[in-house]
Protein backbone atom coordinates (compact mmCIF):
# COMPACT_ATOMS: atom_id res chain seq x y z
CA UNK A 1 0.00 0.00 0.00
CA UNK A 2 0.95 3.64 -0.52
CA UNK A 3 1.69 5.74 2.89
CA UNK A 4 3.01 9.42 3.23
CA UNK A 5 6.45 7.44 4.00
CA UNK A 6 6.62 5.89 0.35
CA UNK A 7 8.43 9.31 -1.11
CA UNK A 8 7.71 12.72 -1.86
CA UNK A 9 6.55 15.09 -4.18
CA UNK A 10 9.06 18.15 -5.12
CA UNK A 11 7.63 19.89 -8.10
CA UNK A 12 6.78 20.15 -11.43
CA UNK A 13 9.23 21.27 -14.01
CA UNK A 14 8.40 22.42 -17.51
CA UNK A 15 10.40 21.21 -20.27
CA UNK A 16 8.87 21.86 -23.04
CA UNK A 17 7.10 25.54 -23.28
CA UNK A 18 5.29 26.84 -25.91
CA UNK A 19 3.05 30.13 -24.18
CA UNK A 20 0.23 29.62 -21.73
CA UNK A 21 -1.11 26.06 -20.32
CA UNK A 22 -4.59 27.73 -21.16
CA UNK A 23 -3.78 27.29 -25.07
CA UNK A 24 -1.71 24.28 -25.64
CA UNK A 25 -1.82 20.22 -25.33
CA UNK A 26 -0.48 19.60 -22.08
CA UNK A 27 1.47 16.18 -21.33
CA UNK A 28 2.66 15.75 -18.33
CA UNK A 29 5.75 12.99 -17.35
CA UNK A 30 5.07 11.53 -13.86
CA UNK A 31 7.95 9.60 -12.56
CA UNK A 32 7.38 6.53 -10.18
CA UNK A 33 9.88 4.09 -8.51
CA UNK A 34 12.90 6.80 -8.95
CA UNK A 35 14.71 7.08 -5.48
CA UNK A 36 15.40 10.91 -4.76
CA UNK A 37 19.15 9.96 -6.14
CA UNK A 38 17.79 8.86 -9.40
CA UNK A 39 15.60 11.76 -10.53
CA UNK A 40 18.51 12.72 -12.61
CA UNK A 41 18.01 9.53 -14.77
CA UNK A 42 14.21 10.20 -14.35
CA UNK A 43 14.99 13.61 -15.98
CA UNK A 44 17.02 12.19 -18.92
CA UNK A 45 14.00 9.20 -19.52
CA UNK A 46 11.18 12.04 -19.94
CA UNK A 47 13.72 13.85 -22.66
CA UNK A 48 14.11 10.88 -23.96
CA UNK A 49 10.19 10.23 -24.66
CA UNK A 50 10.02 14.14 -25.92
CA UNK A 51 13.03 13.12 -28.60
CA UNK A 52 11.15 10.24 -30.15
CA UNK A 53 7.41 12.19 -29.95
CA UNK A 54 8.98 15.31 -31.50
CA UNK A 55 10.86 12.70 -34.00
CA UNK A 56 7.43 11.10 -35.23
CA UNK A 57 5.26 12.26 -37.66
CA UNK A 58 3.04 14.15 -37.48
CA UNK A 59 4.18 15.29 -33.96
CA UNK A 60 7.51 17.03 -36.08
CA UNK A 61 5.13 19.95 -37.54
CA UNK A 62 3.51 20.38 -34.36
CA UNK A 63 6.05 21.08 -31.47
CA UNK A 64 4.75 24.48 -31.06
CA UNK A 65 1.25 22.48 -29.60
CA UNK A 66 3.24 21.24 -26.79
CA UNK A 67 3.72 21.92 -23.22
CA UNK A 68 5.17 19.36 -21.61
CA UNK A 69 6.18 19.19 -17.74
CA UNK A 70 8.08 16.73 -15.76
CA UNK A 71 6.55 16.01 -12.33
CA UNK A 72 9.35 14.87 -10.12
CA UNK A 73 7.79 12.42 -7.48
CA UNK A 74 10.41 10.38 -5.12
CA UNK A 75 9.69 6.95 -3.59
CA UNK A 76 11.07 4.99 -0.91
CA UNK A 77 12.51 2.33 -3.13
CA UNK A 78 13.52 2.05 -7.00
CA UNK A 79 11.44 -0.29 -9.05
CA UNK A 80 7.49 -2.01 -8.77
CA UNK A 81 5.96 -4.61 -7.06
CA UNK A 82 6.98 -8.12 -9.24
CA UNK A 83 4.80 -11.05 -8.04
CA UNK A 84 5.72 -14.14 -8.12
CA UNK A 85 1.96 -15.57 -8.82
CA UNK A 86 2.67 -14.01 -12.81
CA UNK A 87 6.56 -15.39 -12.90
CA UNK A 88 7.74 -12.51 -11.27
CA UNK A 89 11.09 -11.95 -8.96
CA UNK A 90 8.55 -11.66 -6.23
CA UNK A 91 10.02 -7.91 -5.08
CA UNK A 92 7.55 -5.84 -3.46
CA UNK A 93 8.53 -2.17 -2.98
CA UNK A 94 7.69 0.75 -1.66
CA UNK A 95 6.70 3.42 -4.36
CA UNK A 96 4.66 6.63 -3.83
CA UNK A 97 1.97 5.13 -6.66
CA UNK A 98 2.11 2.01 -5.89
CA UNK A 99 3.00 0.38 -8.99
CA UNK A 100 3.01 -3.77 -9.38
CA UNK A 101 3.10 -6.08 -12.19
CA UNK A 102 0.90 -9.03 -12.42
CA UNK A 103 -2.54 -6.89 -12.33
CA UNK A 104 -5.76 -9.11 -13.85
CA UNK A 105 -3.19 -12.35 -13.84
CA UNK A 106 -0.91 -10.98 -16.87
CA UNK A 107 2.77 -10.57 -15.79
CA UNK A 108 3.70 -7.33 -18.21
CA UNK A 109 0.24 -5.48 -17.40
CA UNK A 110 1.58 -2.87 -14.96
CA UNK A 111 -0.50 -0.42 -13.38
CA UNK A 112 -0.28 1.92 -10.70
CA UNK A 113 -2.61 3.62 -8.14
CA UNK A 114 -4.60 6.10 -11.14
CA UNK A 115 -6.44 8.58 -8.56
CA UNK A 116 -3.54 9.01 -7.02
CA UNK A 117 -1.97 9.94 -9.77
CA UNK A 118 -4.54 12.10 -10.96
CA UNK A 119 -4.69 13.90 -7.97
CA UNK A 120 -0.98 14.40 -7.85
CA UNK A 121 -0.66 15.82 -11.18
CA UNK A 122 -3.86 17.91 -11.04
CA UNK A 123 -2.34 19.77 -8.29
CA UNK A 124 0.94 20.76 -10.16
CA UNK A 125 -0.16 20.89 -13.73
CA UNK A 126 -4.05 21.55 -13.55
CA UNK A 127 -4.37 22.16 -17.36
CA UNK A 128 -3.11 18.22 -18.25
CA UNK A 129 -4.22 16.86 -21.12
CA UNK A 130 -2.36 13.35 -20.84
CA UNK A 131 -0.74 11.33 -18.74
CA UNK A 132 2.20 9.42 -18.58
CA UNK A 133 3.63 7.32 -15.43
CA UNK A 134 7.50 6.79 -16.34
CA UNK A 135 8.18 3.48 -13.85
CA UNK A 136 11.52 3.02 -13.29
CA UNK A 137 11.69 -0.73 -13.72
CA UNK A 138 14.07 -3.36 -15.42
CA UNK A 139 10.95 -5.64 -16.11
CA UNK A 140 9.16 -4.63 -19.41
CA UNK A 141 5.43 -4.13 -19.19
CA UNK A 142 2.66 -0.97 -18.84
CA UNK A 143 -0.82 -0.20 -19.26
CA UNK A 144 -2.16 1.92 -21.48
CA UNK A 145 -5.47 4.88 -20.91
CA UNK A 146 -5.08 8.49 -20.28
CA UNK A 147 -2.97 7.99 -17.39
CA UNK A 148 -0.83 5.56 -18.98
CA UNK A 149 1.86 3.76 -17.42
CA UNK A 150 5.32 2.15 -18.98
CA UNK A 151 8.38 0.78 -17.19
CA UNK A 152 11.40 2.77 -18.73
CA UNK A 153 13.37 -0.28 -20.60
CA UNK A 154 12.85 -1.53 -24.15
CA UNK A 155 10.59 -0.04 -26.81
CA UNK A 156 9.09 1.83 -24.30
CA UNK A 157 9.11 5.09 -26.18
CA UNK A 158 7.41 3.62 -29.03
CA UNK A 159 4.77 2.10 -27.06
CA UNK A 160 3.80 5.05 -25.78
CA UNK A 161 3.39 6.51 -28.93
CA UNK A 162 0.78 4.13 -29.87
CA UNK A 163 -0.68 4.18 -26.12
CA UNK A 164 -0.99 8.12 -27.21
CA UNK A 165 -2.52 7.58 -30.18
CA UNK A 166 -5.37 5.88 -28.27
CA UNK A 167 -5.54 7.94 -25.12
CA UNK A 168 -5.62 11.26 -26.66
CA UNK A 169 -6.54 10.64 -30.49
CA UNK A 170 -9.38 8.35 -30.21
CA UNK A 171 -7.62 5.81 -32.91
CA UNK A 172 -8.39 2.07 -32.59
CA UNK A 173 -6.24 -0.94 -32.73
CA UNK A 174 -5.50 -1.77 -36.42
CA UNK A 175 -4.48 -5.24 -35.66
CA UNK A 176 -6.70 -8.23 -37.33
CA UNK A 177 -6.43 -10.58 -34.02
CA UNK A 178 -6.94 -10.62 -30.35
CA UNK A 179 -4.76 -12.91 -28.71
CA UNK A 180 -2.55 -13.14 -31.44
CA UNK A 181 -2.10 -14.26 -35.18
CA UNK A 182 -2.19 -18.36 -34.21
CA UNK A 183 -3.10 -18.19 -30.90
CA UNK A 184 -6.44 -16.86 -31.10
CA UNK A 185 -9.20 -19.82 -30.49
CA UNK A 186 -10.19 -21.55 -33.79
CA UNK A 187 -13.49 -19.02 -35.21
CA UNK A 188 -13.02 -16.69 -33.11
CA UNK A 189 -11.75 -13.56 -34.55
CA UNK A 190 -12.69 -14.35 -38.06
CA UNK A 191 -15.26 -12.64 -39.19
CA UNK A 192 -16.32 -8.58 -37.82
CA UNK A 193 -19.80 -8.70 -36.73
CA UNK A 194 -21.63 -5.78 -38.04
CA UNK A 195 -21.50 -2.22 -36.32
CA UNK A 196 -19.22 0.48 -37.35
CA UNK A 197 -16.86 1.16 -35.50
CA UNK A 198 -16.98 4.93 -33.85
CA UNK A 199 -13.22 5.49 -34.92
CA UNK A 200 -11.42 7.12 -37.72
CA UNK A 201 -8.83 4.57 -38.77
CA UNK A 202 -11.08 1.55 -39.19
CA UNK A 203 -14.09 0.60 -40.61
CA UNK A 204 -16.48 -2.06 -42.48
CA UNK A 205 -16.96 -0.36 -45.22
CA UNK A 206 -15.40 -0.51 -48.66
CA UNK A 207 -17.55 1.96 -50.90
CA UNK A 208 -15.48 4.57 -52.42
CA UNK A 209 -18.27 7.35 -52.28
CA UNK A 210 -18.69 6.72 -48.49
CA UNK A 211 -15.84 5.38 -46.91
CA UNK A 212 -14.62 7.48 -43.67
CA UNK A 213 -11.45 8.39 -45.06
CA UNK A 214 -12.38 8.90 -49.05
CA UNK A 215 -10.67 12.04 -49.60
CA UNK A 216 -6.87 10.01 -49.32
CA UNK A 217 -7.94 7.51 -51.56
CA UNK A 218 -6.60 8.14 -55.13
CA UNK A 219 -8.82 7.24 -58.09
CA UNK A 220 -6.56 4.04 -59.15
CA UNK A 221 -6.12 2.75 -55.82
CA UNK A 222 -8.36 -0.38 -55.86
CA UNK A 223 -10.97 -1.49 -53.28
CA UNK A 224 -10.50 -3.16 -51.19
CA UNK A 225 -6.71 -2.69 -52.13
CA UNK A 226 -6.15 -6.42 -49.74
CA UNK A 227 -8.12 -8.78 -49.25
CA UNK A 228 -7.84 -11.90 -46.94
CA UNK A 229 -8.39 -15.09 -48.74
CA UNK A 230 -8.28 -17.09 -45.70
CA UNK A 231 -10.54 -15.56 -42.80
CA UNK A 232 -9.44 -18.29 -40.74
CA UNK A 233 -6.24 -16.68 -39.82
CA UNK A 234 -4.16 -13.41 -40.72
CA UNK A 235 -2.88 -12.22 -43.59
CA UNK A 236 0.76 -11.50 -43.70
CA UNK A 237 1.03 -11.41 -47.44
CA UNK A 238 2.88 -8.78 -49.11
CA UNK A 239 1.12 -5.61 -49.91
CA UNK A 240 0.09 -5.30 -53.32
CA UNK A 241 0.72 -1.68 -53.55
CA UNK A 242 3.94 0.63 -52.68
CA UNK A 243 4.29 1.65 -49.20
CA UNK A 244 2.38 4.85 -47.62
CA UNK A 245 -0.45 4.24 -50.39
CA UNK A 246 -4.31 4.68 -48.90
CA UNK A 247 -7.47 2.27 -49.58
CA UNK A 248 -8.54 -0.53 -47.51
CA UNK A 249 -6.50 -3.52 -46.26
CA UNK A 250 -8.60 -6.23 -44.98
CA UNK A 251 -7.72 -7.36 -41.78
CA UNK A 252 -8.18 -4.62 -38.46
CA UNK A 253 -9.86 -4.37 -35.34
CA UNK A 254 -9.45 -7.39 -34.05
CA UNK A 255 -10.68 -9.45 -36.83
CA UNK A 256 -9.15 -11.27 -39.50
CA UNK A 257 -11.92 -10.44 -42.50
CA UNK A 258 -14.49 -7.66 -42.54
CA UNK A 259 -12.72 -4.91 -41.45
CA UNK A 260 -10.35 -2.63 -43.31
CA UNK A 261 -7.83 -0.35 -42.20
CA UNK A 262 -6.46 2.60 -44.40
CA UNK A 263 -2.69 1.29 -45.19
CA UNK A 264 -0.85 -2.14 -44.87
CA UNK A 265 1.18 -1.05 -42.05
CA UNK A 266 0.83 1.93 -39.11
CA UNK A 267 1.74 2.61 -36.01
CA UNK A 268 -1.74 1.47 -34.77
CA UNK A 269 -0.51 -1.96 -36.06
CA UNK A 270 2.68 -2.69 -35.49
CA UNK A 271 4.97 -0.29 -32.75
CA UNK A 272 8.06 -0.73 -35.78
CA UNK A 273 5.97 1.78 -38.35
CA UNK A 274 4.88 5.45 -38.70
CA UNK A 275 1.43 6.58 -38.36
CA UNK A 276 -0.27 6.11 -41.47
CA UNK A 277 -1.99 9.14 -43.35
CA UNK A 278 -5.12 8.84 -41.85
CA UNK A 279 -3.89 8.81 -38.07
CA UNK A 280 -1.70 11.67 -39.15
CA UNK A 281 -4.72 13.52 -40.44
CA UNK A 282 -6.74 12.48 -37.03
CA UNK A 283 -3.77 13.82 -35.17
CA UNK A 284 -3.02 17.28 -36.94
CA UNK A 285 -7.25 17.74 -36.52
CA UNK A 286 -7.05 17.12 -33.01
CA UNK A 287 -3.90 19.07 -32.42
CA UNK A 288 -5.05 22.32 -34.55
CA UNK A 289 -6.82 24.55 -31.82
CA UNK A 290 -3.58 23.68 -30.09
CA UNK A 291 -1.56 25.61 -33.12
CA UNK A 292 -1.16 29.48 -33.17
CA UNK A 293 -3.43 30.67 -36.11
CA UNK A 294 -2.22 32.08 -39.35
CA UNK A 295 -4.01 35.79 -39.44
CA UNK A 296 -3.94 36.61 -42.71
CA UNK A 297 -3.30 35.60 -45.74
CA UNK A 298 0.69 36.70 -45.49
CA UNK A 299 1.12 38.61 -48.82
CA UNK A 300 4.24 39.35 -50.55
CA UNK A 301 6.40 39.01 -54.09
CA UNK A 302 8.99 36.28 -53.96
CA UNK A 303 10.74 37.46 -56.89
CA UNK A 304 11.08 39.67 -59.72
CA UNK A 305 13.16 39.72 -62.76
CA UNK A 306 12.84 39.76 -66.75
CA UNK A 307 12.07 37.31 -69.42
CA UNK A 308 13.25 37.45 -72.48
CA UNK A 309 11.03 38.23 -75.56
CA UNK A 310 9.92 34.69 -76.86
CA UNK A 311 11.65 32.95 -74.55
CA UNK A 312 11.02 31.01 -71.34
CA UNK A 313 12.68 31.03 -67.50
CA UNK A 314 12.49 29.25 -64.39
CA UNK A 315 12.30 30.29 -60.73
CA UNK A 316 12.42 27.71 -57.51
CA UNK A 317 12.12 28.21 -54.05
CA UNK A 318 12.13 25.69 -51.78
CA UNK A 319 11.72 24.73 -47.61
CA UNK A 320 8.47 26.47 -47.56
CA UNK A 321 6.86 24.27 -44.82
CA UNK A 322 4.23 21.68 -46.03
CA UNK A 323 1.45 23.08 -44.07
CA UNK A 324 0.67 26.16 -45.41
CA UNK A 325 -1.56 25.99 -48.44
CA UNK A 326 0.06 28.36 -50.90
CA UNK A 327 -1.11 30.45 -54.31
CA UNK A 328 1.02 31.86 -56.63
CA UNK A 329 0.41 34.30 -58.94
CA UNK A 330 2.96 35.93 -61.17
CA UNK A 331 2.37 39.40 -63.53
CA UNK A 332 4.07 41.58 -65.84
CA UNK A 333 5.10 44.73 -64.22
CA UNK A 334 6.43 46.21 -67.68
CA UNK A 335 3.26 47.73 -69.67
CA UNK A 336 2.18 46.73 -72.60
CA UNK A 337 -1.59 47.36 -73.55
CA UNK A 338 -3.73 45.22 -76.02
CA UNK A 339 -2.85 41.73 -75.23
CA UNK A 340 -1.33 39.24 -72.78
CA UNK A 341 2.22 39.33 -72.16
CA UNK A 342 2.87 36.09 -70.17
CA UNK A 343 1.86 32.89 -69.20
CA UNK A 344 3.10 30.96 -66.35
CA UNK A 345 2.96 27.39 -64.76
CA UNK A 346 3.77 26.50 -61.21
CA UNK A 347 5.14 22.66 -60.67
CA UNK A 348 5.50 21.19 -57.23
CA UNK A 349 7.82 18.86 -55.43
CA UNK A 350 7.86 17.61 -51.92
CA UNK A 351 11.53 17.78 -51.06
CA UNK A 352 11.02 16.34 -47.61
CA UNK A 353 8.38 15.13 -45.00
CA UNK A 354 7.61 18.93 -44.11
CA UNK A 355 8.90 20.87 -46.93
CA UNK A 356 7.88 21.64 -50.51
CA UNK A 357 10.14 23.37 -53.36
CA UNK A 358 7.90 25.45 -56.08
CA UNK A 359 9.14 25.96 -59.32
CA UNK A 360 7.68 28.46 -61.32
CA UNK A 361 8.38 28.46 -65.36
CA UNK A 362 6.94 31.70 -66.91
CA UNK A 363 6.68 32.40 -70.49
CA UNK A 364 7.19 35.89 -72.73
CA UNK A 365 4.29 35.64 -75.20
CA UNK A 366 5.67 38.71 -76.40
CA UNK A 367 8.48 39.84 -79.35
CA UNK A 368 9.82 42.26 -75.88
CA UNK A 369 11.69 41.68 -73.16
CA UNK A 370 9.25 41.40 -70.11
CA UNK A 371 9.51 42.54 -66.55
CA UNK A 372 7.63 40.33 -63.94
CA UNK A 373 6.77 39.80 -60.46
CA UNK A 374 6.12 36.66 -58.78
CA UNK A 375 3.43 37.24 -56.12
CA UNK A 376 2.37 34.50 -53.04
CA UNK A 377 -0.43 34.25 -50.75
CA UNK A 378 -0.02 31.92 -47.42
CA UNK A 379 -3.77 30.61 -46.59
CA UNK A 380 -3.04 28.35 -43.63
CA UNK A 381 -5.76 25.65 -42.94
CA UNK A 382 -4.10 24.46 -40.35
CA UNK A 383 -2.48 26.24 -37.68
CA UNK A 384 1.34 27.07 -37.32
CA UNK A 385 4.56 26.09 -36.10
CA UNK B 1 -8.21 32.27 -27.20
CA UNK B 2 -8.65 30.12 -24.08
CA UNK B 3 -12.14 29.10 -22.96
CA UNK B 4 -13.35 27.62 -20.12
CA UNK B 5 -13.58 23.50 -19.90
CA UNK B 6 -15.19 20.81 -17.63
CA UNK B 7 -13.13 17.95 -16.16
CA UNK B 8 -14.97 15.46 -15.70
CA UNK B 9 -13.71 12.53 -13.80
CA UNK B 10 -16.32 8.99 -13.95
CA UNK B 11 -15.41 6.10 -11.95
CA UNK B 12 -16.90 2.45 -13.34
CA UNK B 13 -17.30 -0.99 -12.00
CA UNK B 14 -18.66 -3.39 -14.47
CA UNK B 15 -21.13 -1.59 -16.66
CA UNK B 16 -22.08 1.23 -13.78
CA UNK B 17 -20.47 4.67 -14.19
CA UNK B 18 -20.44 7.00 -11.49
CA UNK B 19 -19.68 11.26 -12.03
CA UNK B 20 -17.21 11.44 -8.99
CA UNK B 21 -16.34 15.32 -9.89
CA UNK B 22 -16.88 18.36 -12.60
CA UNK B 23 -14.02 21.01 -12.25
CA UNK B 24 -13.97 24.10 -14.54
CA UNK B 25 -10.56 24.56 -15.92
CA UNK B 26 -9.20 27.31 -18.07
CA UNK B 27 -7.99 25.33 -21.20
CA UNK B 28 -8.35 24.01 -24.13
CA UNK B 29 -10.86 20.87 -24.87
CA UNK B 30 -9.81 18.07 -27.53
CA UNK B 31 -12.14 19.58 -30.58
CA UNK B 32 -15.85 18.03 -31.15
CA UNK B 33 -16.47 14.87 -33.30
CA UNK B 34 -19.10 14.85 -35.46
CA UNK B 35 -22.50 15.32 -33.54
CA UNK B 36 -25.11 13.49 -36.08
CA UNK B 37 -24.53 10.59 -38.47
CA UNK B 38 -23.29 8.13 -36.22
CA UNK B 39 -26.52 5.82 -35.31
CA UNK B 40 -25.72 2.28 -35.08
CA UNK B 41 -22.10 3.03 -34.40
CA UNK B 42 -19.85 0.88 -31.95
CA UNK B 43 -17.64 2.39 -29.49
CA UNK B 44 -17.20 4.74 -26.71
CA UNK B 45 -18.02 8.59 -26.43
CA UNK B 46 -19.73 11.24 -24.54
CA UNK B 47 -21.96 13.76 -25.64
CA UNK B 48 -22.68 17.61 -23.96
CA UNK B 49 -26.27 17.98 -24.67
CA UNK B 50 -28.84 21.35 -23.97
CA UNK B 51 -32.17 21.10 -22.62
CA UNK B 52 -33.95 20.10 -26.31
CA UNK B 53 -31.45 17.27 -26.17
CA UNK B 54 -29.51 18.96 -29.14
CA UNK B 55 -25.84 17.22 -29.05
CA UNK B 56 -23.52 20.54 -29.07
CA UNK B 57 -19.96 18.30 -28.32
CA UNK B 58 -19.49 15.01 -28.94
CA UNK B 59 -16.08 13.39 -27.97
CA UNK B 60 -15.03 9.66 -29.37
CA UNK B 61 -13.36 7.92 -26.54
CA UNK B 62 -10.74 4.79 -27.14
CA UNK B 63 -12.08 2.56 -24.38
CA UNK B 64 -12.01 4.21 -21.29
CA UNK B 65 -13.92 1.39 -19.38
CA UNK B 66 -12.04 -1.35 -20.92
CA UNK B 67 -13.25 -5.12 -20.36
CA UNK B 68 -9.83 -5.95 -21.99
CA UNK B 69 -6.49 -4.88 -22.20
CA UNK B 70 -3.89 -4.46 -24.34
CA UNK B 71 -0.59 -6.42 -23.63
CA UNK B 72 2.63 -4.44 -24.64
CA UNK B 73 5.28 -5.91 -27.75
CA UNK B 74 8.53 -6.51 -25.75
CA UNK B 75 10.56 -5.75 -29.17
CA UNK B 76 9.29 -4.29 -32.80
CA UNK B 77 8.95 -7.44 -33.93
CA UNK B 78 6.74 -9.04 -31.77
CA UNK B 79 3.15 -8.61 -31.27
CA UNK B 80 0.57 -6.36 -29.65
CA UNK B 81 -2.19 -8.12 -28.10
CA UNK B 82 -5.39 -8.24 -26.19
CA UNK B 83 -6.00 -9.74 -22.43
CA UNK B 84 -9.89 -10.12 -20.91
CA UNK B 85 -9.70 -8.17 -17.47
CA UNK B 86 -11.75 -10.21 -14.80
CA UNK B 87 -12.97 -7.22 -12.86
CA UNK B 88 -13.54 -4.13 -15.00
CA UNK B 89 -13.25 -1.19 -12.39
CA UNK B 90 -11.35 2.08 -12.38
CA UNK B 91 -11.74 5.85 -12.98
CA UNK B 92 -11.36 8.10 -16.29
CA UNK B 93 -11.25 12.06 -17.13
CA UNK B 94 -13.49 13.84 -19.71
CA UNK B 95 -12.96 17.36 -20.66
CA UNK B 96 -15.77 19.01 -22.08
CA UNK B 97 -16.29 22.51 -23.36
CA UNK B 98 -18.31 24.60 -20.80
CA UNK B 99 -20.88 25.64 -23.55
CA UNK B 100 -24.12 28.07 -23.11
CA UNK B 101 -27.08 26.01 -22.57
CA UNK B 102 -25.30 22.59 -21.90
CA UNK B 103 -27.12 20.59 -19.38
CA UNK B 104 -26.07 17.29 -19.50
CA UNK B 105 -23.50 14.82 -20.40
CA UNK B 106 -24.54 11.44 -21.69
CA UNK B 107 -22.35 8.27 -21.91
CA UNK B 108 -22.64 6.08 -24.50
CA UNK B 109 -20.48 2.69 -24.88
CA UNK B 110 -20.47 -0.75 -26.42
CA UNK B 111 -20.17 -3.22 -23.58
CA UNK B 112 -20.00 -6.77 -23.55
CA UNK B 113 -22.60 -9.02 -22.00
CA UNK B 114 -22.16 -9.97 -18.43
CA UNK B 115 -19.74 -12.66 -17.80
CA UNK B 116 -21.53 -16.33 -16.81
CA UNK B 117 -20.01 -18.41 -13.89
CA UNK B 118 -17.54 -20.52 -14.53
CA UNK B 119 -16.41 -18.82 -18.24
CA UNK B 120 -13.38 -20.12 -20.47
CA UNK B 121 -10.53 -18.45 -21.38
CA UNK B 122 -11.22 -18.90 -24.91
CA UNK B 123 -15.27 -17.87 -24.33
CA UNK B 124 -14.72 -14.55 -22.45
CA UNK B 125 -11.82 -13.04 -25.22
CA UNK B 126 -14.83 -14.03 -27.38
CA UNK B 127 -17.50 -12.56 -25.65
CA UNK B 128 -15.38 -9.47 -25.07
CA UNK B 129 -14.39 -9.23 -28.53
CA UNK B 130 -17.82 -9.08 -29.67
CA UNK B 131 -19.09 -6.60 -27.12
CA UNK B 132 -16.88 -3.93 -27.96
CA UNK B 133 -17.97 -3.68 -31.55
CA UNK B 134 -21.82 -3.93 -30.32
CA UNK B 135 -23.77 -0.20 -31.10
CA UNK B 136 -23.37 1.59 -28.71
CA UNK B 137 -26.32 2.38 -26.12
CA UNK B 138 -26.67 5.54 -23.63
CA UNK B 139 -25.03 3.88 -20.22
CA UNK B 140 -25.67 6.80 -18.16
CA UNK B 141 -26.54 10.83 -18.21
CA UNK B 142 -25.29 13.17 -15.36
CA UNK B 143 -26.53 17.18 -15.12
CA UNK B 144 -23.52 19.25 -15.80
CA UNK B 145 -22.35 22.05 -13.24
CA UNK B 146 -24.46 25.12 -13.10
CA UNK B 147 -22.15 28.19 -13.99
CA UNK B 148 -20.48 28.96 -10.99
CA UNK B 149 -20.94 25.55 -9.03
CA UNK B 150 -19.36 22.40 -8.82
Amino acid sequence: MMTATDGQVMGATQIVSNGSPARRFNLVLVSEGYQAGQMAQFATDAQSFVDALFATAPFTQMRCAFNVYRVDVTSTDSGADDPTACGGGGGAVATFFDASFCNSGIRRLLVCDSTAVRNVVTAQVPQWHQILVLVNSPVYGGSGGAIATFAVNGNWQQVALHEMGHAAYGLADEYEYWAGCGADAPGTQDHHPAGEPGQPNVTLNTDRATIKWGGLIAAATALPTMANPDCAQCNRGASPVPTGTVGAFEGAHYYHCGAYRPEYECRMRDIGFEFCAVCMQTIRKTMDPFMDRQIGPWVGVQFTGVVAAGAGRTWFTFNWPAVWQVVWLVVPTTPRPGAPQIAWRTRVERAGADVITYWITITNLTPSDVAIEARYAILSGFGVC
Amino acid sequence: MASSTIRLVFSYEGDQVSLESAQRVEMLPLPSHAVSGYDGEAGFWVEVRDGADRVLHRRVLHEPMPHSVEVFPESADDQFTQAPVAEPRGSFDVIVPDIPGAQVVGVFASLPEPAPPAESAVDAAARVSAGRIRPAREIARFPLPAEDGE
